[in-house]
Parts: structure tokens; sequence; C-alpha cells
């Protein structure tokens, strides 16, 4: 005898499933980084990927969009770019013989947002979408716009040929659920990636699923129950990350200048929350919250000048801070 | 299956998990407690004893004790169960988050839904499969180590200690025969005291003496008790000494041997060996004896006694007098000792009663009768001799009393001997009553002198000075050389002769000289001090 809530589970995990497939279809390899999308976007986050160019984060993001059936918006980010040109602005328009100011939409009114190399915008620029990303709305000459929904920006940022660029600042990258890193393939997907286009015919991507379908998805995790032992460790991995807590890793305390906020804490617990899901289960394991730690963490450790200094990668002392917690 | 058989399941773990933490207490505890007396027996045996059994039952309680406390303490808990079951059977925080919900009493479908998966899992899971900690080791070990502390447990004294330890044994039973025997020696002699003995020597005080010694399994220890009684023993003779009374009356009595006087002659006898009670008798018989009236033979017996008495008074004031007290004023009696600061002296009594019996003789020879003057100068003269008997008799009482005290202080040299284990029986309250062997001291060397009726007291003591072979102690060499030169004694002679009674007087001192040799020198040496003129 199944419940209501076991075919809301069975039903997420073969729609996650369905879209994972979709898009593997024409990305290759990278699953990790098509899992932790999902993930992010089922939970209402924003993805910040990061890679050199010609990875495939551009064409994950517009596969995603297909395969999601949801409205694709794309900014290309330039040092020239203007926060109008983002949000959209106020226009004079006459109708009717009346002239009045009319607002025009910018491109965030979409249901997936691709801000590409948004490193490459202006500071004024990229705070135009600190308010759509956490408020999913607009406001312009005090009115506000309520974006569609589901909404998700997914940026990408190249960690090189950094001359001219303005790296996001701290309060704009802790609005971000995940940040992924986009790994150059192996050789076998390397051979598949050429295979699949570079002859005539080239994947054709289905949509699989809704946006409502990504709504209800949302709606089915939250109701998945935390033991508070789980929730014990995953406060404790955050707290953990900050070198002012008596009990963080050495390294955290030395090589640290910030650690992470509250917002990690519940982006890791909503991520845990999916993969309980993915796994069957309908309980949260610290494995669960292990898994989500290093893509909702890292970005959100500001490092000392040690740190910087030494080259030290966040995600090492994410482990660290993992460890620390049993 | 329901909620229960996670609950039994949980419970099954944690009987798991207590067995092997169990087992892993026991193996240490009994590692600890074995390894604890194994070092408890060699402690021991190290200085050849056999380790104390208390020992043992002291660890064993411990350990007992301490492997209950840690087994209790390391009960584990419900929830920590469920931790070590999640991971060990991948149940990926299943058991700890049914505990966590089921605590907090939550509802709905997810919760059951996770608890009927959790259930199903479990249906497949054995929890005999988790593994029990393997401590053969350390049980091996510790039993060994047990082994070998039961068979340290057996092992028996070593020689030189049990010989110790028997040496102990019989020096408290010696010291706790001392004890008694002093205590029989002295009650004997407060039960032989006189009235005036008793004045003189505190009953109490001597009972003191006995309680000072206790009971002791240190021969040397016993040692000192006695010596430190023999010393409280000296100090009291030392206060019963009446050496100024002695010397006049031993002056006294060499004039009193020249009398004509048969009864004279026998008083000076008395008082040459010191017999004040019986010379104070003899004087009770030559008292004049007066009477208001008299009949004329008792008048007769008045005027020999008083011829007696008065020939016995000049003989004696004139002993008195020919001792030479230098600056001495009549009445200064702080070097003799007498015993009493108000006590009139020995020589003005003598002086006095001299007086006295001039006087009478006088009166009888001037006077035709016997008149009231006469009568009163004769009992004044009664009076005279009463007192000098009272004071021979208080003598006599302090001579006793001191013999009692030599003898017992004789005894404790015996004592000695006894607890040094250089004699197997002590006879304290015997030797406390006998005399001193050989003859008087300064007798006996003399064999020019000696005469065919002179006896030699045997007090069985026959106490022989024997050397210890390889043995340590101390001795004495020195090289004596006759004088040279000529024939001329000089002041060689006089530092040789301060020699030997350096030597000699240190003899006393001395532990490998039997007591009974010792008493003899000391009393020697307190014999010769005392007729030295040491008042002088």
């Amino acid at each position: 005898m199944s419940t209501a809530f076991e075919t809301d589970a069975a039903l997420f995990a073969e729609t996650f499933q369905l879209i994972r497939d979709e898009v593997g279809k024409f990305i290759v390899g990278q699953q990790d980084i098509i899992e932790n999308v999902l993930i992010a976007v089922v939970c209402g986050g924003h993805v910040l990927l990061e890679g050199v160019p010609g990875l495939g984060k551009t064409a994950l993001v517009t596969t995603l969009a297909k395969a999601l059936d949801l409205k694709f918006g794309r900014i290309q980010f330039t040092p020239d770019l203007l926060p109008s040109d983002v949000v959209g602005t106020q226009v004079l328009s006459e109708r009717d013989g009346r002239r009045d100011l009319v607002f025009q939409r910018g491109p965030v009114f979409c249901n997936i947002l691709l801000a590409d190399e948004i490193n490459r915008a202006t500071p004024k620029t990229q705070s135009a979408l600190l308010e759509t990303m956490q408020e999913k709305r607009v406001t312009v000459a005090g009115v506000s716009h309520p974006l569609d929904q589901p909404f998700f920006v997914l940026a990408t940022q190249n960690p090189i040929e950094n001359d001219g660029t303005y790296p996001l600042p701290e309060a704009q990258l802790d609005r971000f659920f995940f940040k992924l890193q986009v790994e150059l393939p192996n050789h076998a997907e390397f051979a598949e990636i050429l295979n699949r286009t570079g002859g005539n015919h080239t994947p054709e991507i289905k949509p699989v699923a809704h946006g409502e379908d990504i709504l209800r998805m949302g709606r089915t995790l939250r109701e998945i129950p935390v033991a508070g032992d789980v929730q014990d460790h995953l406060i404790r991995i955050v707290r953990n990350t900050h070198p002012e807590n008596e009990k963080s890793p050495e390294k955290v305390r030395k090589y640290v200048r910030h650690g992470a906020s509250p917002r990690a804490a519940q982006a890791m617990l909503a991520a845990g929350r999916v993969r309980a899901l993915l796994d069957g289960r309908f309980h949260v394991a610290r494995e669960d919250v292990d898994a989500v730690a290093a893509p909702a963490l890292c970005h959100r450790l500001i490092l000392s000048f040690e740190g910087e200094a030494e080259g030290v990668k966040p995600a090492d002392l994410i482990r660290s801070a993992i460890r620390s917690a049993y | 299956m329901n909620s229960s058989e996670i609950e039994i399941f949980l419970h099954s773990v944690r009987r798991r998990l207590g067995g092997g933490v169990r087992m892993w207490i026991i193996s240490r505890v009994l590692l600890a407690g074995a390894g604890s007396a194994v070092a408890w027996a060699l402690a021991w045996r190290i200085f050849g004893y056999a380790a104390p059994h208390f020992g043992y039952a002291l660890i064993a309680g411990l350990a007992v004790v301490t492997g209950t406390a840690w087994v209790i303490s390391a009960r584990s808990g419900v929830r920590e169960a469920a931790n070590v079951a999640d991971v060990f059977f991948n149940l990926k925080d299943g058991l700890v988050s049914w505990l966590d919900f089921k605590a907090a009493g939550l509802e709905g479908d997810v919760y059951q839904l996770n608890e009927r998966d959790l259930i199903t899992h479990l249906a497949t899971l054995d929890v005999s499969q988790m593994p029990m900690p393997r401590r053969r080791g350390a049980f091996a070990t510790g039993l060994l180590l047990a082994v070998a502390a039961f068979a340290l447990a057996l092992l028996p004294h070593g020689a030189a200690v049990r010989d110790r330890l028997a040496g102990e044994e019989l020096a408290g039973r010696r010291a706790a025969e001392i004890e008694k025997q002093v205590d029989e020696a002295i009650e004997e002699i407060i039960s032989t005291m006189s009235e005036q003995e008793r004045e003189l020597l505190k009953p109490e005080s001597m009972r003191e003496w006995a309680r000072q010694l206790e009971a002791t399994k240190d021969s040397r220890e016993s040692e000192k008790q006695l010596a430190r009684l023999e010393q409280q023993i000296s100090k009291a003779m030392q206060g019963l000494e009446a050496r100024q009374d002695e010397a006049v009356l031993k002056l006294a009595a060499g004039e009193l041997a020249k009398s004509s006087l048969a009864d004279v002659r026998q008083l000076g006898k008395q008082l040459e060996a010191k017999d004040f009670e019986k010379a104070a008798r003899e004087m009770k018989e030559m008292k004049p004896g007066a009477k208001s009236k008299m009949t004329p033979e008792e008048l007769e017996k008045l005027r020999r006694n008083a011829a007696k008495s008065r020939d016995m008074a000049k003989r004696m004031a004139d002993g008195a007098r020919r001792r030479d007290f230098g600056k001495m004023k009549p009445g200064d009696h702080k070097n003799g000792k007498p015993g009493d600061e108000n006590q009139q002296g020995m020589e003005e009594m003598l002086e006095e009663l001299d007086g006295d019996s001039r006087e009478l003789a006088k009166q009888l020879e001037d006077a035709e009768e016997f008149d009231e003057d006469a009568a009163a100068m004769a009992g004044k003269m009664d009076g005279r001799m009463d007192e000098l008997g009272k004071r021979l008799g208080k003598l006599g009482a302090r001579q006793k009393a001191r013999g009692k005290l030599d003898a017992l202080r004789r005894g404790l040299g015996e004592a000695r001997q006894f607890a040094q284990g250089r004699s197997s029986s002590l006879g304290l309250a015997q030797s406390a009553s006998s005399q001193a062997g050989g003859r008087e001291p300064g007798k006996g060397s003399d064999s020019t002198r000696r005469q065919e009726r002179d006896e030699f007291k045997d007090n069985g003591n026959m106490a022989e000075l024997k050397g210890r072979q390889n043995a340590d102690g101390s001795s004495s060499a020195s090289v004596e050389s006759a004088e040279s030169g000529s024939g001329i004694a000089g002041r060689a002679n006089v530092a040789k002769e301060r020699e030997f009674k350096q030597q000699l007087e240190s003899l006393v001192h001395r532990d490998d000289i039997p007591e009974g040799l010792k008493l003899g020198v000391r009393e020697y040496f307190e014999k010769v001090h005392e007729t030295e003129p040491s008042a002088k």
C-alpha cells in the first residue's frame, strides 16, 4: 500500500532521473556537475559554474533549459553592460495619443538565466542581479515586477584571463546555492564529445519536465525530515569553517578569514534532502550532508592572506571541517 | 515486523556491544590486576619476604570494584548502539534518525515510510555478524601473570628473613617476659618494704618504672628500655646515698672497736658492718633508762649504762672529729646527701651526745644521790640516744632500699643479657633478692690476705665473655711498657694509672662485655669513688 508521499517521492526520483538522462544525451561526462546543477535547480538555488572556456558550461545550461521546457535567457556580461541591460528599463511609449513610461522587461524575465562570464561586468551590474537572485523580483522606479517561477540563475566565470574582470563580492557569492568547478573531460569523454558534435546529427533534446514539475519537486523534498544528530553534524561542519570557532581545524583557523553563513547550512540541508530522496530514503543521512558540503561551502570561505599566498584549496579545508565534525 | 522489532534489534546490538566491551574491560582489568599482583610479589621477594596475602586480596578487591564500575559506566546506550549499527550495517543514519523522530513524537506519512523501510532493511540483517573484539592475547597474558602471582604467593620467606623474623619473635617474647618479671620483681620489692622504705621509695613511682617497659620485637629497643630503667634506678639509688653519715659512722666504728667495753665494741662491729638496725637496737640497750623513782638495782644499771654510753659517745665523737671536713661548718650537709635538708649533721649529733654524756657522768660522780638534775640529764641522754637510734634506723632503711634497688638493677643487667639472647632463662625475682657474687669490691685480688674462712658468694651468674668469630665489634689494643729509667715512680705512673682507670671504666659502656662483668666493674668503681674523700 503506497501513500501519497511515497508516490511524490517516486515521481521526484523518476523526474530527476529523466532530466539527468536527457541532459546526458548532449553533455558528455560531467555527471556530478549535472547532478549538482539539477539539485540546485530543484532546491530553487542558483549555480556558479567555473571553468575554462569550451568545457560545455553554456551548453549544459541551454540543454537543461530545453529538457525542462523553460524559458531561457542569456546575458553575456561585459564591462560596459548596464544594470538596465539586465533587469530592464522604462521607455517612453505612445499609446492612444498618450505618452507613458512603460517598463520594458530585461533578459532576467525568464525561467533559466545564463549569466555568462559574470565576473566581466562591473560590480554595479553584478549587484543588479542581487535582488533578482534573492527576491526573485525586479524593482524599477519603485515598482516591483515578480519574476516567473521557477527562476534560476546559472552563472559562469572564467578562472583565467583575470585582467579586466571584477571578482564577485562575498555578498553576491553567498547567493549562489552551489559553485561547481567544471573540469577538463578525460580521454574517452573527449572522444565522445567529438563524436556527438562533429557530425551532421546532433542529439535532439526533448522537454521531459516542466516548471511546475520543478516546483512540485521542491515541495516534496522539503517534507524529508532531518534527525537532530544529523542536523547537529551539519551545523558543526558549517561552524568548523569559522576560524574563531575553538573546535575548528588548525588549517581553518590559519587560512580562513571568514567562514560560511547560515545560508550555506540551508543550502546543504536542502541538497542533502534531494540526495536522500534520490537514494530512496526518507531521512537525511550524514553522508548526504558531507557529499554536498564542498559545492555549498567552497565559494563561501574567504581565505586569509596566508591561505591565498600558499594556494590553499577550499576543498581541503572543507574536508578538514567535515572530519572535525564527527 | 513493527517498531518494537527495531527496539529488539537495537537491544541485541546493545547486548552485543556490551559483551564486547565487558570482555575488553575484563581482559584489561585481569591484565592490570595480575600485573600488579606480580609486581607486589616481586617487590617483596627482592627483599626476601613472602608477599603478604592482604596485598593480593586488596588488588583483587580493587580489580573487581574497578572492573564493575568500568563495566557499568561503559554500558552502551541505545543511541550509541544505533550509531554503531548504522555504521556497521551501512544504514545511513537510519536507526539514529528513527530514534530521533520517535523521541520527538513525529508522525506522518514520511515517518511511517521511514520506519517501514528501516524495518524491511533490518529484517535482512543479523546482529551476530557484528564482530566481537578478540582479546585472547590480553586474556592469556593476564592468566599467565595471575598464575605467576599465585606461584609467588606460595613462596615462603627467604632464609635470612625467616631468621630475622624468628629473632624478632624471640625478642618480642623475651621483652614480654622481661616486662612481666620486672613487674613481678618490683611488686615483690614493694611487698617486702618497711614503712620507712616506703617513704624513701615511692611504690607508685616504682610501678611507673615497670609501666615504661613496652612490648617490642626489637632487642635493641628492649635493651634501650632496660638501660633507661637502670638509669632511673641508679638515680633513685643516688638519692638514697648518705655517704657523709656512713663515713662518720665508719670512723666512729673504728674508735668503738678500741673500747674496753664489750657492748661498745659490739656496737662498733655492727657499725663497721653497716648493720645499722642492729646497731640501733644495741644502742637502745645502752640507754641510761632514767625514771623519776628508781630502785637501787635500776640506779646501778643506769650508772652502768651511763658509763657505757659515755664511752660510746666519747669514742663516736672522737671518731667524728677525726674526719676532716675541711672548711665545712657543722650543719653543712649538702655534699653528704643526707636526704633531709633539715636534718641535723651526724657529727654535730655525736658532739651533742658526747657533751650530754659527759655532763651526765659528771652529775653522777658529783652527786651523792641520784637527784632530779641527774634524772633530767639521764632523760635528756635517753632522748639523744633515741634520736641517734632513729637516725641509724633510717640509715638502715636507706641501705636496705639501696640494696633492693641494687639487686633489681643487677637483675636488669641479666635481663639485658636475656634480651640480647646471651642467656636462655631469666629469674629476675631471684636475681633481685640475691647478692652480688665474689667478695666485696677491692678485697678479692690479694691472695696474701686470703683466709680460708673467706667465702665467695655464688650468685649463679656464670656468664662468660665470648668472642664472635668474623663479626664486627669494638676492640681495644694498646702497648703497655714498663717504666724505664731509675725505677722511681714519676708522673708517667700517674698517667698510666689514669689510663688503666679509664680503660676499665670504659668497659661499662661496651656492648660486648657481659652485664655481670660490667656490673662488677661498675660496683668496684662506685665503691672506690665512695671511699675516696669525695666530700672534700
